[in-house]
């Protein structure tokens, strides 16, 4: 299977230098962003399977952002990851960023966190190979309507 | 395509006595439970496609309840319905109820609600795009597809 990408957008460039520090050995490609303009753009030119979005940041909110990406990218995999934590913030992002899950901040990169990641690459591949055998049933389908018809 | 089912789980009949009342020309089947035991004994007699449960039950809780619907009917889409709206609670139900939508109560019905419960069934359409042909069809085909098929629960025959 190709190496799978992972997406991490802050404004809180700390937060980014730790995140890499703390998943260098982890066994996927990490991407960082400082914006959700900046990573839209790399949306754009690579291919991601997972972002993991902080709620508050300036210019594009984390909500704005996922709500983009769940629309143009509905495959990739939404976490949210943020400190700014109120009932509304909340269900915002399970109701309208449909996010797979939330990290609370203050956080640590411990297993913890590693599994969360882990947990939402294999939840990619899941869908991945779902839809893959969705489309392999289509084909045969298709295939055994003609042979029906030529018979 | 087939008529989706909805189950809605709440202890207070009163809940479902009102949901029932206001989606009774909502397209889909419903069933109602007012307890996570008697949900799951619907589960297993009945096919069911999207859940709708309250947290805050006696005896087995809703995030117990969608845990067990999780991990045994991994494609049933997950909903919560309740008023017991706390930071652990919304955590909780995400984190560990994987959850696709979070209602809470008191809710509006036609803002809201039946809105919520269409979605979900589209999401379940989505993640189960078969015809009912094609399940025929994963049914004849006794293949290595159609049983990893079934694993994941994709396959309703």
């Amino acid at each position: 299977m190709e190496k799978r990408t992972v997406l991490f957008v802050d404004d809180d460039e700390i937060v980014l230098m730790s995140l890499q520090r703390g998943l260098r050995d982890e066994p996927y490609n990490k991407v960082f962003a400082r914006s959700g303009k900046d990573a839209l753009r790399i949306l754009k030119d690579n291919d991601v399977h997972v972002v993991v979005t902080d709620m508050r940041m300036p210019e594009m909110s984390g909500l704005e952002f996922l709500k983009i990406v769940k629309q143009n990218y509905p495959n990739i995999v939404r976490i949210v990851f943020s400190g700014y934590i109120q009932v509304t913030t909340l269900l915002t992002a399970i109701n309208q960023g449909e996010i797979y899950r939330y990290i609370p901040k203050p956080w640590k990169v411990d297993d913890d966190f590693k599994a969360v990641i882990q947990q939402a690459m294999e939840y990619y591949n899941l869908n991945e190979q779902r839809d893959m055998m969705i489309a392999q049933l289509m084909e045969l389908q298709a295939q055994t309507n003609g042979k029906i018809k030529s018979v | 395509m087939e008529t989706r089912t909805v189950l809605f789980v709440d202890d207070e009949s009163k809940v479902l006595a009102s949901l029932k009342r206001g989606l009774l020309d909502e397209p889909y089947n419903k069933l109602f439970a007012t307890s996570g035991k008697e949900a799951l004994e619907l589960l297993k007699q009945n096919e069911v496609h999207v859940i709708v449960t309250d947290m805050r039950m006696p005896e087995m809780s809703g995030l117990e309840l969608l845990k067990i619907v999780r991990r045994e009917y991994p494609h049933i889409v997950r909903v919560v319905l309740s008023g017991y709206t706390q930071i652990t609670t919304l955590l909780t139900a995400i984190n560990q109820g994987e959850i696709f939508k979070f209602i809470t109560k008191p809710w509006k019905l036609e803002e809201d609600f039946k809105g919520v419960v269409r979605e979900s069934i589209e999401r379940y359409n989505l993640q189960n795009k078969q015809t009912a042909s094609e399940a025929q069809l994963t049914a004849a085909q006794p293949s290595d597809t159609s049983e990893k098929m079934q694993e994941e629960g994709g396959t309703q025959t």
